[in-house]
Formats: structure tokens, C-alpha cells, sequence
């Protein structure tokens, strides 16, 4: 077995194997721990051997005994130990039994572990990336714009209150439910805005979009009759189908509307639509499901080569009823531009000025847009430069910079 | 099992005049009824109105040198009007009792008691 297809084989049985652990023994500490043990000896243990069919199986067993051996050495949970049934003797890594054990999916359960809301939501998107998908602590420090030792010490918080607080392992009862999903989506959510910052890291590293992907197209397997978890999942999907497309060889981000269409993904994008007819069989609109709905007209562009900016228009004005917000308000005050001209939707955004978004670098960004379609070239290049004030990252930066320079000429 | 302690900060101003006095009574009745249902669902639990934070003493401490004095520890709006302390298997559990706590204005921390015989990590 190669490398690279064993380390990918032990990425994908992660969630599974640490669910499983953190539910027995109470501590994500220790179940990631023991992960990490058992995936270092599997990395050995397989490098020259065929890989076995449930390598899941063979991970928890390993890790399991892992764990139980640490608390014997460390005795200090003596209670704990007790409390475990006896482990057959022999640690014989080829024992046929170790491929035979199937282990029960923990997954949600883990992810409602991370996503409680008794952890803070930034802490929670942490936890979740790294114990559920086993992202390094760098990266997803990179990702939060935090230091390393920072981030860590974030986990650290978080897992300690959720030992020490009591954070039950269980998967809420019925009558917690509807509270405790909203918990884990908004987690996801924030995840989702990280990969979504587009291309605008400039930091590869910090690109966290495909274990996000992962991440909500696992909560759809698990949850397939949930709505709005479909929604989210679909809404990833098709931020990851334009990955490709969003940024041109210098790193300048290119708008979604002036993107090259034959570069987003298909097949991420036929998986959302499949999700999305879906969620709407069941039959219970929401505003994961709309924002999804919004992504899936635009990549509609490709095949029929244009954009329905009236049905997105609709869209955006229901949302604003489920979730209003700035970004939703300016948004919809773009889509109005493309169907009432681009004086209506300046119009639109102007009012939305008494709203407090001086400093909120989205609003002046489509401002200056609108004010050079309606030819007004220097209130345009003004708005550029308050947009440009506002620290975007690399790639808005360098669109914006060439945008200015275009009305300034 | 675990304990928790689920502290009441509460605006002891709310209860001031005629209307107050009212607020009060529907509070208190509320506790009682809430009492009442930790009964009925055979959750072991104590609790203790206190005293108005007017009526507080503190004593402080630096290293060693300490000072009386009048008034509560806490300097702001809402203090620490009163307190239960339950017996339930998990945080969830213990968020579901505290949230029916009655509080017209403020709010209301949950905290895990140490257990006695844990030792200190």
C-alpha cells in the first residue's frame, strides 16, 4: 500500500474512530490522542502489507488499547479504568479480530459534542475542524487570522469545559433537538465563511474549504431529512464547484458574475442540485436552502450563458425576511441593479447607508460598482478607495486596485 | 451525577414600588412551583433566597492583609440575589432546570461544583 493512499484511508475512517473513542471515554483529548497513536502504527504497520478492508475496525481497537494502557501507566482515572470490560489479552496486530470489530457511527454525536452551546461559537468551528476532521492546529490558526499558540490554547479552553462542565456525550434527546441543530449549523456556517473567503487568503494553507465540504456533506449523510442541512451542504458544495474560477493567474479575485463558467466544478454542482430537489420534497424553505438556491441560479449561467438576476432578485427578497442582514441588503440591492438599472440599485444602496456601514468594506465596494455603471467615475474611484481603506485581503485588494485604476484612467 | 450551582444575579430594582411588589410575589410563586416540579421529577436540589446586596459585608484580602467593609463584592447592577444547587447527570440536563428559574430582569450563571472527591489536578 502506498503512502498516500493509506494516509487518506486513515483520514477518511477518522470522525468514525474518534466518535467512537470520545464517546467511551469521555475525553476528546484522549480519544484524538489514541487516534493519533494508532494511525502512526497503522502507517508502519501497513507501509508494506496489504491494507485491511475495514480499516476503521483495526484504528479504534488499536487506539482503544492505546488509551486504556496510558490511563494504566498514568493511574489516574483508576475509576474510569474499572469501568472499562476487560480487554482480550495478546496485542497480536494481525489478530483476525481486530478486522472483524464493526464500529457503531458516532459521528453526530461528536459533532454536537463540539458544536454545544455552552462553547463559544469561534471555539466551536475551531473544535469541530480539528477533532471531527483532525485539521493540524496551524492551519486552522491560520485560517482564523490567529497565532498558533493562541489557537491551540482556544482547543485547549474548549475541551476542558466540555470535560469539566459536564457537556453530556449523548446526542440530544427530541425536546433539545431544534436548538442544538441550529448550534451546529451556525457552527458550520462560520466554517462555510471560511472556505468562502475565497481565494482572498492568500495563504493556500489556510484553506480550509475542502474539510468543510466534509464536514457538511457528512451532517447530510448522517441528517438527509433535515431541510436546512441539506441546504448548507448544497451551499458549500457550490462555493467549492467555483474554487477554480476565483481568482485570475496574478491572485486577483474575480467577481462571481465575471467568472469563466467552463471552470467550475460539475460535478459539485449537479450533487447540490440533487441535494436542493431534496430538501425541497420535504418541503420546508429556510435560509440555508435560499442562499443555496441563489448559488445554484448563478451557476446556472453555465449551459444557458446567462444569469436570471430577476429570480435571484426574488430570492434575495425572501431571504431578507428570514435572515435580514447587511450582506443580504447589499446583495439584493446588486441583484435589483441588474433588473431596474443600476440607479435603483444605487439608490438602494444609499439608503442602506443610515445602517451604520461606514466601515464595512462590502458596502462600499458594491457602491463604487454601481457608481461607475451609472457613470459617475470619480464618486466611483472615491468609493474604491474607502473600500481599499478597509484592509481586504490580497486578492479583493488587488481587484479593487485594478478597479480604481480603471475609473481613475 | 453531577452538581451544579445555579447562581441568580439578578436588578433587585425591578421589585421597587407597587408594581414591583406584584413582580415579586409572581417570582417568588414561580420558585416555589419550580421547586414544586424538582420534587416531581425526583431531582435532589437545595437552594437560598438571599438578603439584599444593601445588606452585604465583604471582607478582602491582599496577601494577607485583609479589610472589612461595607457592601457587596460586585459593583454592578445585578448581584447575587439567590441560588440553587441540583443533582443532575449532565450540563444539558442542568440548562434545561436553570432556564426555568424565574428572573423578571438579569441573569443566571451555571457552574459545576468540584466534587469532594476528585482529587486536585
Amino acid at each position: 500500500m502506498n503512502s498516500a493512499g493509506l494516509g487518506a484511508s486513515i483520514i477518511a475512517a477518522r470522525p468514525a474512530v474518534v466518535a467512537v473513542l470520545a464517546a467511551r471515554f469521555r475525553d476528546l483529548d484522549l480519544a484524538e490522542d489514541g487516534f493519533a497513536d494508532a494511525a502512526e502504527l497503522a502507517m508502519r504497520h501497513f507501509a508494506d502489507a496489504p491494507l485491511p478492508a475495514n480499516i476503521g475496525g483495526w484504528l479504534h481497537v488499536t487506539a482503544r488499547r492505546r488509551i486504556i494502557d496510558r490511563l494504566r501507566r498514568e493511574a489516574r482515572l483508576t475509576q474510569l479504568i474499572a469501568e472499562q470490560p476487560p480487554e482480550p489479552e495478546g496485542g497480536d496486530m494481525d489478530a483476525v479480530s481486530l478486522f472483524d470489530e464493526q464500529i457503531p457511527d458516532d459521528r453526530l454525536r461528536l459533532i454536537f459534542i463540539c458544536c454545544h452551546p455552552a462553547i463559544a461559537p469561534e471555539a466551536r468551528a475551531a473544535l469541530t475542524l480539528r477533532v471531527v476532521c483532525g485539521v493540524p492546529t496551524e492551519r486552522i490558526a491560520a485560517a482564523f487570522l490567529m497565532a498558533v499558540p493562541a489557537m491551540f490554547q482556544r482547543l485547549t479552553r474548549a475541551k476542558t469545559k466540555i470535560r469539566e462542565a459536564g457537556v453530556p456525550f449523548e446526542t440530544p434527546p427530541p425536546h433539545l433537538w431544534t436548538e442544538r441543530l441550529q448550534a451546529v449549523l451556525a457552527t458550520l456556517e462560520i466554517g462555510y465563511a471560511l472556505a468562502f473567503q475565497d481565494a482572498a487568503s492568500s495563504e493556500p494553507t489556510a484553506d480550509l474549504g475542502p474539510e468543510v465540504l466534509r464536514l457538511t456533506d457528512m451532517l447530510a449523510e448522517l441528517l438527509p431529512d433535515d431541510p436546512e442541512v441539506l441546504g448548507l451542504a448544497a451551499l458549500v458544495q457550490l462555493a467549492e464547484a467555483r474554487r477554480a474560477a476565483r481568482v485570475d493567474d496574478q491572485g486577483r479575485m474575480i467577481p462571481l458574475s465575471e467568472q469563466e463558467p467552463a471552470l467550475w466544478n460539475d460535478r459539485l454542482i449537479g450533487s447540490a442540485a440533487s441535494l436542493m430537489r431534496r430538501a425541497a420534497q420535504i418541503g420546508q424553505s429556510g435560509p440555508y436552502q435560499l442562499m443555496a438556491a441563489i448559488h445554484l441560479t448563478h451557476s446556472r449561467r453555465k449551459g444557458e450563458g446567462h444569469t436570471d438576476w430577476l429570480a435571484i432578485l426574488r430570492l434575495y427578497d425572501m431571504l431578507m425576511v428570514l435572515r435580514p442582514g447587511p450582506v443580504v441588503a447589499i446583495n439584493r440591492a446588486v441583484a435589483l441593479s441588474r433588473v431596474e438599472g443600476p440607479e435603483v440599485g444605487l439608490g438602494e444602496i444609499e439608503a442602506l447607508g443610515s445602517m451604520q456601514l461606514e466601515r464595512y468594506r462590502p458596502w462600499h465596494a458594491a457602491r463604487a460598482h454601481l457608481l461607475a455603471q451609472t457613470g459617475d467615475r470619480v464618486g466611483a474611484a472615491e468609493a474604491y478607495r474607502a473600500a481599499l481603506a478597509l484592509n481586504p485581503a490580497r486578492a479583493e485588494r488587488l481587484f479593487l486596485e485594478m478597479k480604481l485604476q480603471e475609473t481613475s484612467a | 451525577m453531577m452538581q451544579y450551582m445555579l447562581m441568580i444575579h439578578e436588578d433587585e430594582s425591578v421589585y421597587a414600588g407597587p408594581e414591583g411588589e406584584k413582580l415579586l410575589a409572581e417570582t417568588l410563586a414561580a420558585h416555589m412551583a419550580l421547586g414544586e416540579a424538582m420534587v416531581a421529577a425526583g431531582v435532589s436540589f437545595s437552594g437560598e433566597r438571599l438578603k439584599p446586596a444593601s445588606t452585604a459585608t465583604t471582607i478582602r484580602w491582599n496577601m494577607g492583609e485583609h479589610q472589612i467593609h461595607d457592601g457587596a463584592f460586585s459593583e454592578s447592577h445585578e448581584e447575587l440575589g439567590g441560588f440553587y444547587i441540583i443533582d443532575v447527570a449532565n450540563l444539558d440536563e442542568a440548562l434545561a432546570w436553570a432556564r426555568r428559574i424565574p428572573i423578571p430582569k438579569g441573569a443566571l450563571e451555571i457552574r459545576p461544583v468540584w466534587p469532594m472527591s476528585e482529587p486536585e489536578a
